[in-house]
């Protein structure tokens, strides 16, 4: 690697550089003060995708702010005083929650809930189960024939099974306080749960204010990830006096990314914290490196500032194509479009470049300012049985990739193997969740937990369908038979699909039932109304005796000119969503395309939370695509430019294609699909996983080049850059092996997924890659063709002779 | 050598079978979806029972199901009623019946459509009707001799076995919702306001019999009417009211079910002389020949629209794709799950 010579200049001017670095580190400390820390549910989700945008238009049709308490008996059914009293006291409780939007908070007990009654002459509209709760048996048993009788009306709120009913609220957005909300229900599950009578809570407001439930526990991690990785530090130098610098460079470089994070006014989501961790633990292992160098530095030139001058000529080149490479590793995130993963790839290139700046810039400043530091050397100990054979064991591995043999073949054809076996399971690769619940948390947490139980009984995931359309009184408008019709036609349609619990429209759920209430409640006419009018007459009807705003839940305004179908689901995994949306269209395409009736009528899919996670699907997977083939492309064009050497650059494209889609293997045996928390990890492995490879070839190649051998160069590299590579990625892994416990599914996938690729990167680098050039010997590890040629002629005439 | 000829000659004669097979299959398969019960998300409005006990069930979205092992498993075919594809097929089917012999048969549905088979219900034609009504009713006198009775007034018939058909002047301007005949002249067709016609012509002319009055909306309709025989007939309709005749319609006497809801569908079941009500909420009663309603046990809790009976085989079917089947005359009705 050729140097710099910016060292020099450096510590030449270190006052006034320094002076300058720590009032940009000042700058971005104040920045850092206007950091929120919270989760936005929409950052999750590409903003420009349609259906993220449909999902925006129509907000109006119902945002995530749903809350749904279900009560589950485990003996019998929900028909006993006890329960149907709880109940109607949970239902009370709830319209006395904070931010509760009281038109929307719905159960068997809710006076808005009823059923209509055709009698000679009359058509009753009666409350399931207001004011009271029907006391004696008699009057149980009434209420249960009547809910029977009218399942289909409140299979939202009591399930067909008859062992659970629901409580469900709808909170107004602005200004809801998670955090109180979330104690309170809470306390509404301590008061009335009991044996007998089981409690599930879901809901976003639920969701999030689990995140302040989990706050300590995600305090404590953070502070344990802290000391680990301090602990490793000082474990890896504590012979060096400075051994503390590193944390002095992370920290600051922490200040310019999170300052960064202010300045850009993001939000700072702590389901992401595993990434800043990462970065500082990258951070630190550039510190370590630069450590190491400057203490050899020391040894050879004996003068502090000469030795920082030289140690930041000798790190700077390959400290700055690791740091590029990981750069290029988080910066094509960016591209999906997906706000949390831009706000990630931004503040992350910035905290990068702030590495850069720290390590190798501010650090030769700050050491040059200290006493000169010393090593403190330890005590030999007596060599014991055990110290001895783990010599022996490092003796001999440090010799496999220079011994020729059948562990070294094993070892190539292996890497091949593996190889394409990652390769293939890149391909196979399944995107999107695969389980029920929400991604934030793990799949045995309490939260996922309730989320399933609820999911069995009342279907929970809901995608949107909008139909525009000429107002009413217009044929085609959505009170317009032929449009009702059709609606009830894609009823059925989607009801083939097993995935589909439940289709709800203005059409099946208002219109069709009305118009047989209107007839007599004759089943015959459990049917579209044969002409505009009475459809018109039939709307009036039910928005006379609904509550405000419930029709607003099918359409949006009084000139009837769009609707919202909403379509439940059982889960949202990638197969079900996309099976979904083909069906759809499938209809579109058949049914209302080709038919002139409908021709003013607009469909457009998919809204609500399915087609948010449908438009995350859509863009992971060319994300992924054209992400993983720019980082490669890079660390190619840098390679390739830093050795000098196509076999150099493909050598490392190798490796990094070996040691990377291991995670797919990894991935697809753990049943982890591509999303967004799983991305920006792979994305991030490989820029930071060929700096080991970097490093070690870096090395050997300068021995060689040294006039060294190439396998005792392996040797010397393995024992001393080896050393190095190791003891950064135990820092790393110091700082990301504590979120493995987090309870949040985020911290978790991200924490395994990365130890893994920095596992199969560190075998690459230091084991894969020199077996390589102990059995190719590639010229570049020489220097060029020219002088292997000259190398060789020694040895050539040696043999000769 | 020969033998090796014969091996490969077999061996070719049972590729060609295999395809064949395989061929004959997969065009059956193509006219219909095969299933063990109905789906839950359409209604089920129309039963019969050809002689050979093939069951027939109509229903919402254009749909046939057909049974030929007594309700264990369905073939769901959708109806040719409209052009178009088939997500074009979706108008109601309300009622099925055949004639006596089975082989001609009649649907009638919304918007005024029916639909013809001659050939036991293997292939059905779209028939003419002249109108845009709901036919909620068939009744099939013989394989030439039909009457249909529909929303608004609508009485249609043919004598020509559906190749036109007659609009027939009705004495009110009510929905009718049941029509039976007792022998090819005697019918009886009941509607809203508890009307009660009769006809003594084949179903020619239609004249009031009961109620008719169409100034008094406290009078619920009546939906369902049949008679045992000429003489003793019953017609039932919401809230349990029932009315009953024992000397063919000259005087009718009201009775209440046990129950007060609707009922929307009465038959006999010709083994045991029971008459069989079914209604709202999935309720059944049963009326021994000459005795008291009594309420039978409640095997579902979504609408009965229809029932029909075979000796002890017994269908009844209802909303949410119900099917309710008895193999002993009614003493057990189980759901098709």
């Amino acid at each position: 690697m050729t140097s710099l010579r910016i060292g020099d200049f450096v510590v030449r001017n270190r006052a006034i550089v320094g002076a300058i670095l720590l009032i940009i580190s000042a700058f971005f400390g104040f920045e850092c003060t206007k950091v929120v820390v919270q989760t936005k549910f929409d950052d999750f989700f590409p903003s420009y995708h349609h259906d993220v945008q449909l999902y925006q238009e129509w907000h109006k049709y119902g945002g995530a702010q749903t809350l749904a308490v279900m009560v589950q008996v485990k003996h019998g059914d929900i028909f006993n005083f006890d329960t149907l009293e709880k109940i109607q006291k949970i239902q009370r409780d709830v319209d006395k929650l904070p931010g509760v939007d009281h038109n929307e908070v719905l159960s068997l007990a809710s006076y808005r809930v009823s059923y209509a009654e055709a009698t000679p002459g009359s058509l009753t509209i009666k409350p399931f189960m207001f004011p009271e709760v029907p006391k004696d048996a008699a009057g149980i048993a009434a209420l249960k024939k009547t809910v029977q009788a009218n399942q289909s009306n409140i299979s939202q709120l009591v399930s067909s099974d008859l062992t659970s009913a629901m409580v469900t609220a709808s909170f107004n957005e602005r200004g809801l306080d998670y955090k109180k909300l979330f104690y309170q229900v809470q306390d509404i599950v301590k008061q009335y749960q009991d044996d007998n009578n089981r409690i599930y809570i879901a809901g976003e407001p639920i969701v999030r204010g689990y995140g302040y439930y989990y706050e300590s526990t995600v305090l404590t991690l953070f502070l344990v990830a802290v000391g680990v990785m301090i602990f490793i530090l000082w474990i890896t130098g504590s012979q060096r006096s400075r051994w503390w610098a590193p944390i002095v460079t992370g920290f600051l470089s922490a200040i310019w990314g999170l300052g960064f994070v202010g300045l850009m006014g993001y939000d700072f989501d702590p389901v992401m914290l595993v990434i800043p961790f990462i970065l500082t633990a990258r951070d630190m292992s550039h510190g370590i490196q630069w450590q190491g160098r400057l203490h050899d530095e020391l040894d050879r030139l004996g003068d502090k500032l000469a030795a920082c001058a030289a140690t930041t000529d000798f790190m700077l080149p390959p400290g700055l194509l690791s740091i590029l490479a990981d750069i290029s590793g988080i910066i094509f995130i960016s591209f999906g479009g997906i706000p949390v993963l831009q706000h990630i790839a931004l503040a992350g290139t910035v905290w990068l470049a702030g590495s850069l700046t720290m390590v190798f810039i501010f650090q030769p400043i700050l050491m040059s300012y200290l006493p000169t530091p010393e090593i403190k050397h330890r005590k030999q100990r007596d060599g014991s049985d055990a110290r001895s054979a783990v010599r022996e064991f490092l003796d001999w591995f440090v010799h496999v990739p220079t011994r020729p043999g059948t562990l070294r073949k094993v070892l190539l054809w292996g890497s091949c193997g593996f190889l394409v076996y990652g390769v293939i399971s890149g391909l196979d690769c399944k995107i999107g969740y695969s389980t029920a619940g929400t991604p934030l948390y793990k799949n045995n947490s309490k939260v996922n937990k309730d989320i399933l139980a609820v999911g069995k009984k009342f279907p929970l995931e809901e995608g949107w369908i909008i139909l525009t359309t000429p107002s009413y009184p217009d044929k085609q408008s959505v009170l317009g038979p032929d449009v009702l019709r059709m609606v009830d036609d894609m009823r059925a349609y989607l009801f083939e699909d097993p995935k589909v619990a439940q289709v709800v429209s203005f059409s099946s759920t208002v219109s069709e039932p009305f118009n047989e209430m209107f007839h007599y409640g004759f089943p015959k006419y459990l049917a579209v109304p044969d002409s505009v009018e009475m459809s018109g007459n039939l709307w009036f009807l039910y928005l006379n005796g609904s509550a405000p705003g419930e029709l607003e839940r099918f359409i949006s305004n009084r000139s009837n000119n769009d609707t919202c179908i909403r379509v439940l689901l059982r889960d949202h995994n990638y197969d079900t969503l996309e099976n979904i949306r083909e069906r759809i269209k499938q209809f579109v395409d058949e049914r209302v395309s080709p038919d002139p009736s409908l021709n003013k009528v607009h469909v457009d899919y998919l809204a609500g939370i399915a087609g948010l996670y449908l438009s995350a699907n859509d863009v992971l997977k060319q994300l992924d695509f054209y992400n993983i083939t720019f980082v490669l492309g890079v660390v190619w064009v840098f390679c390739l430019f830093s050795f000098r050497s196509f076999v150099a650059a493909f050598m490392f494209l190798f490796a990094c294609v070996l040691a990377n889609f291991g995670a797919f293997i990894y991935m697809n045996a753990r049943d982890i699909g591509l999303t967004i928390d799983t991305i920006p990890v792979i994305s991030l492995g490989i820029g930071l996983g060929v700096d080991y490879g970097i490093y070690m070839v870096a090395r050997i190649r300068d021995e060689v080049m040294g006039g060294m051998d190439v396998d005792d160069a392996i040797v010397l590299a393995l024992q001393s850059t080896g050393v190095a590579v190791f003891n950064t990625f135990l820092v790393m892994i110091g700082g990301i092996f504590p979120w493995i416990f987090s309870p949040l599914l985020f911290h978790n996938e991200m924490s395994t997924l990365l130890i893994f690729l920095m596992g199969t990167n560190m075998i690459a680098g230091c084991i894969i890659l020199p077996c390589y050039l102990s059995w190719a010997r590639p010229s570049f590890v020489f220097g060029g063709r020219g002088a292997m040629k000259e190398r060789e002629k020694p040895s050539a005439t040696a043999a000769a002779s | 050598m020969r033998s090796s000829k014969f091996t490969i000659v077999a061996a070719a004669a049972a590729c060609l079978l295999t395809v064949a097979a395989t061929a004959i299959t997969a065009d059956s398969a193509t006219e219909g979806v095969k299933r063990t019960s109905a789906p839950s998300w359409l209604s089920l409005f129309g039963v019969a029972i050809r002689p050979d006990n093939e069951i027939f069930v109509v229903g919402s979205k254009a749909l046939l199901l057909t049974s030929t092992d007594q309700g264990k498993t369905w073939l769901q075919r959708t109806m040719p009623e409209r052009p178009g594809g088939p997500l074009f097929q979706d108008r109601d089917l309300y009622s099925i019946r055949f004639d006596s012999s089975g082989k001609s048969g009649w649907v009638v549905g919304e918007e005024g459509i029916i639909l013809h088979t001659a050939d036991g219900g293997d292939t059905w034609s779209l028939q003419k009707s002249g109108t845009t009504k709901n036919l909620f009713k068939v009744a099939v006198i013989d394989d030439k001799n039909v009457v249909i009775a529909g929303a608004d007034g609508t009485i249609l018939r043919t004598a020509d076995g559906g190749d036109t058909w007659q609009s027939i002047k009705s004495p009110k301007d009510v929905t009718w919702f049941d029509v039976t005949f007792t022998d090819p002249q005697h019918g009886w067709m009941v509607g809203e306001f508890s009307t009660i016609l009769a006809s003594t012509d084949g179903g020619q002319t239609w004249t009031v019999n009961y109620g008719g009055n169409t100034g008094d909306f406290t009078i619920g309709p009546f939906f369902t009417v049949t008679f045992t025989d000429p003489q003793h007939g019953v017609v039932a309709g919401l809230a349990g009211d029932t009315a009953v005749t024992s000397d063919g319609g000259k005087t009718w006497q009201k009775q209440k079910l046990p129950d007060p809801v609707a009922s929307y569908v009465v038959a006999e079941d010709q083994a045991s002389k029971a008459l069989w009500a079914g209604g709202a909420g999935g309720r059944m009663f049963e009326q021994a020949a000459g005795g008291e309603w009594k309420p039978s046990d409640r095997a579902t809790f979504h609408d009965l629209t229809d029932l029909a009976f075979a000796g002890k085989l017994g269908v009844a079917v209802g909303l949410n794709g119900t099917i309710l089947l008895t193999d002993n005359a009614g003493e057990q009705w189980q759901a098709v799950q």
